[in-house]
């Protein structure tokens, strides 16, 4: 999964837990799983692009705090 | 408002200004305001005393000479005791009374015994109130989007925050707020940039105030008592770093997370992506070592049923094999040639006198006569 993700990394690894948790579960079956994988499989992809291609945003106030003025 | 006298001095007229007493103060605070506008004065404190919960009142002494200073209990900034050495920032003048005294605008404590003395004492104080207490802690945001700083940006440990900032994390929404981190004004912008990154309608996450390492002198805005106790009144969790590891400021100590230093700060503040990348990709190894497993499994189990299913299978066909092996060793000792290969015979016919019988041996069939019967 290489296109931006409308979801957030926090969202995303969230995710990526519950489909870990339904793997280790009871819940779990066969015929599910290989469609669970593909979707945990996605999901890491795309957090590593994420934070791969993400930069910070770094932007210094114009408001001066030093009394002299907004 | 001031009379004149003329006079005659060595056939000169001299003229002499004669003030009221009241002008003359006025006019000599008006002498001092424009010689010293602001005097700087460093002295050791004595006769420390707050009248009426709202003034301040000491003397500022040297080995050879005390001067008084008087100042509201609202521009004292730091604990105060006789003994401590101060630096006062201060207007001179003299009352109506006719004394002189400073009108202290500013005091910073001076001098390692001193600085150390006052940390303790307010630690104690603000520690009196919970404000260190544990239970006031939060936790930062696992994972922050926005994010307040408070710091210079001229100073080495932002530079050291942003660096390890970036290696770690992407994404963010750093604002920073300039102020300055040492000197008298320090706290007050401090305290202003807090209140701003509190008041926005869309707030930040976390706050973060760093600091690179200094002197004591350097770092006291750091415990300055309105500082704290605005860290402390944040709504939005404060994450500070201040120094080095070695330095314990008090706003370290009221923030919800204490940095040992700046690049600290950072490290504290986001996880390190390439370990979140490492975790993500775990996580679908274990996923799919989860489900080679249960494949394996589900394969395991079914070769069992199958041979189960054969063991019984062929169980069954050696029982019934073995029943009928019995059945055709039971039938075989019914077998009338049985009898004969043991040297008896099988002999038909009627028994009357006169009769023809058939005798049967293993080897031979013999036909015979009844020549006589007698009952037995």
């Amino acid at each position: 999964m290489s296109a931006k993700s409308s979801k957030t990394i926090a969202e995303m690894r969230s995710e990526l837990g519950e489909l870990l948790a339904w793997f280790e579960s009871d819940e779990f079956t066969v015929e599910q799983a290989v469609e669970k994988f593909t979707e945990a499989e996605k999901l890491a992809a795309a957090i590593e692009h994420e934070l791969t291609a993400a930069k910070n945003t770094i932007t210094e106030l114009k408001q001066r705090f030093d009394g002299t003025g907004e | 408002m001031y009379f004149i006298n003329e006079r005659s001095q060595d056939g000169v007229v001299v003229t002499d200004q004669i003030f009221s007493v009241s002008d003359f103060l006025g006019v000599l605070n008006q002498t001092f305001e424009m010689a010293f506008p602001v005097v700087y004065v460093e002295g050791e404190v004595s006769g420390f005393k707050v009248n009426q919960g709202k003034w301040v009142f000491f003397d500022l002494k040297d080995e050879s000479g005390t001067v008084n200073c008087f100042m509201s209990v609202y521009q004292l900034r730091v604990p105060l005791e006789d003994g401590m050495r101060v630096v006062v920032a201060a207007n001179p003048k003299v009352t109506a009374w006719g004394k002189f005294s400073l009108t202290v605008q500013q005091i910073r404590l001076s001098g390692e015994g001193s600085i150390k003395k006052g940390f303790e004492l307010l630690k104690a104080k603000l520690d009196k109130e919970g404000l260190f207490a544990p239970e006031r802690k939060r936790m930062l945001p696992e994972l922050p989007r926005r994010v307040g700083v408070i710091t210079s940006t001229q100073a080495a440990g932002y530079a050291d925050f942003v660096k390890i900032l970036n290696s770690r994390w992407g994404g963010l929404d750093v604002q920073v707020a300039h102020t300055q981190v040492q000197g008298d004004a320090a706290p007050d912008q401090m305290i202003r940039a807090l209140r701003y990154f509190n008041e926005q309608a869309e707030p930040v996450d976390v706050i973060v105030l760093i600091r690179g390492g200094g002197s004591a002198d350097d770092l006291a805005g750091y415990n300055d008592e309105k500082l704290v106790r605005e860290i402390a009144a944040s709504r939005i969790p404060t994450l500070v770093g201040v120094g080095h590891e070695v330095d314990t400021s008090l706003a370290d100590m009221v923030a919800d997370v204490r940095a040992a230093t700046p690049s600290n700060a950072a490290q504290l503040l986001v996880p390190d992506k390439r370990e979140i990348i490492a975790s993500a990709r775990e996580r679908v190894r274990t996923m799919a070592s989860v489900a080679e497993r249960s494949i394996t499994m589900v394969l395991a189990e079914t070769r069992d049923w199958l041979g189960d299913a054969l063991a019984l299978t062929s169980e069954r066909i050696e029982r019934m094999q073995e029943a009928n092996r019995r059945q055709l060793q039971a039938l075989r000792a019914y077998d009338p040639r049985a009898v004969l290969r043991r040297g008896y015979a099988l002999v038909r016919g009627e028994v009357t006198i006169g009769g023809p019988l058939e005798i049967e041996t293993n080897t031979a069939l013999i036909t015979a006569e009844v020549t006589h019967v007698s009952k037995k």
